[in-house]
């Protein structure tokens, strides 16, 4: 059945998106800990707060880009409440690999000799 | 539990309430959890950071919940009957007060006086504009713009029918002259249903493209010819003043009921196969 409307794939991926997508890309993280880890990524110049964070869980998950593991509280603390992390799918992963590759050869372009007088870039 | 809780926690508790159930659902705890978690890491710090992060917090839960609800709306699955219903009211309400401020006009908006015609043309080209847009926006469309144009060009036409009319019967009351522009309007208001058609034609809903449409959107627009009909009834009413006070009461009230079952007939006739497709009852 053919489909008309653009698939989400489609959409450019915001900054904050791909910070995300690369703090999961290693292990599964909660939410708190996507947030210090997108932090430390960006060398502190994005500051994700707890509504763009979830908004943009809920959007990942939907797309099926990262995927929830669930886990119980370490027995230590004598509860049983259970943890949701996040982990990358392998949907996320392409997506992820692509953004990368793509990133990587505009900094390639703009790393060019004729340009480095432009920008005043040093080598 | 809850007397316990500070008075930020309460705070952030309350804004978590403004999202979709689902979401709250979904992602409440852990929302607060993580925002408790912010505000915590800086309770050593001064008071102006402890401000600055509550704020931060408390801000971005308010800003971003009524786009939850947007996404939630345009993730919701879209059915003949509730699209219809919705889109039926945007253009009931925005064909009454059409007719409100037409009305206000007095007889001013009844002379010849070419200022008076292009203003009165001007506002009924922007409501309909506007019933374009909140169609689009209430049917989800993928685009709105080909549907805004398409009712601004069917309101051009059909006006340009109707003063076209106007011109060759005259606007004297008597029954014959009334009989023609109410017998002419029904192709007028099909050229507008045809424009508006096309229009359709070009956007997408529930992610496909609706069957016919330009037929269903003539149907619909022919049976708003009714509409016409009771409008120039009303009207002729009020020349022969009978009742004036209940005649206009009426007038609105059918002419709403009118606009609203044409409005609802014309988006459930659109969405209807679309959905159906959708959710696999048809080919």
């Amino acid at each position: 059945m053919k489909r008309t409307a653009p698939p989400s794939e489609s959409r450019s991926m915001s900054e904050s998106t791909f910070l995300i997508l690369l703090s999961v890309a290693d292990a599964p993280l909660h939410g708190y800990g996507i947030m210090k880890r997108v932090q430390r990524l960006s060398s502190d110049r994005v500051r994700l707060s707890t509504g763009t964070l979830y908004g943009a869980l809920k959007r990942l998950l939907d797309d099926r880009w990262i995927e929830p593991v669930i886990r119980r509280a370490a027995p230590a603390k004598e509860t049983t409440r259970t943890r949701r992390e996040y982990r990358l799918s392998d949907r996320g992963r392409k997506m992820l690999s692509a953004e990368a590759l793509r990133l990587r050869s505009l900094v390639e372009a703009a790393a060019a000799p004729e340009f480095q007088a432009a920008l005043e870039m040093s080598r | 539990m809850t007397n316990t809780r500070s008075f930020i926690e309460r705070t952030f508790h309350a804004l978590l309430r403004l999202y979709p159930a689902d979401f709250q659902t979904e992602f409440g705890d852990e929302m607060l959890e993580v925002a408790m978690a912010c505000w915590k890491e800086k309770r050593m710090s001064g008071f102006v950071e402890k401000c600055r992060t509550f704020l931060k917090e408390a801000a971005s839960l308010l800003v971003l919940a009524p786009r939850e609800w947007m996404r939630s709306f345009l993730k919701r699955p879209l059915s003949p009957g509730r699209a219809g219903v919705r889109c039926a009211l945007a253009f009931a309400i925005g064909v009454l007060a059409l007719r409100l401020i037409e009305s206000s006009l007095g007889p001013l908006g009844d002379t010849s006086i070419l200022f008076y015609q292009v203003a009165t043309l001007a506002l009924r080209i922007a409501i309909y504009a506007l019933i374009g847009l909140a169609m689009g926006l209430l049917l989800k469309a993928k685009k709105i713009g080909p549907l805004v144009v398409a009712w601004v060009l069917g309101a051009i036409a059909s006006s340009g029918v109707r003063f076209a009319t106007a011109r060759i019967l005259g606007d004297s009351l008597d029954l014959l002259t009334v009989s023609g522009q109410l017998t002419l309007n029904v192709p007028a208001n099909a050229i507008f249903g045809l424009i508006v058609g096309l229009g359709f034609r070009l956007v997408h809903i529930n992610g496909r493209k609706p069957r016919f449409p330009v037929l269903k959107s003539m149907l619909a627009f022919v049976a708003m010819s009714a509409y016409s009909m009771l409008n120039t009834t009303f009207t002729y009413s009020r020349y022969m003043q009978i009742g004036w006070p209940l005649s206009l009461a009426l007038f609105y009230a059918i002419s709403f009921t009118a606009c609203f079952v044409a409005g609802g007939l014309l988006c459930i006739l659109v969405v209807g196969r679309p959905y159906l497709a959708r959710e696999g009852m048809v080919q």
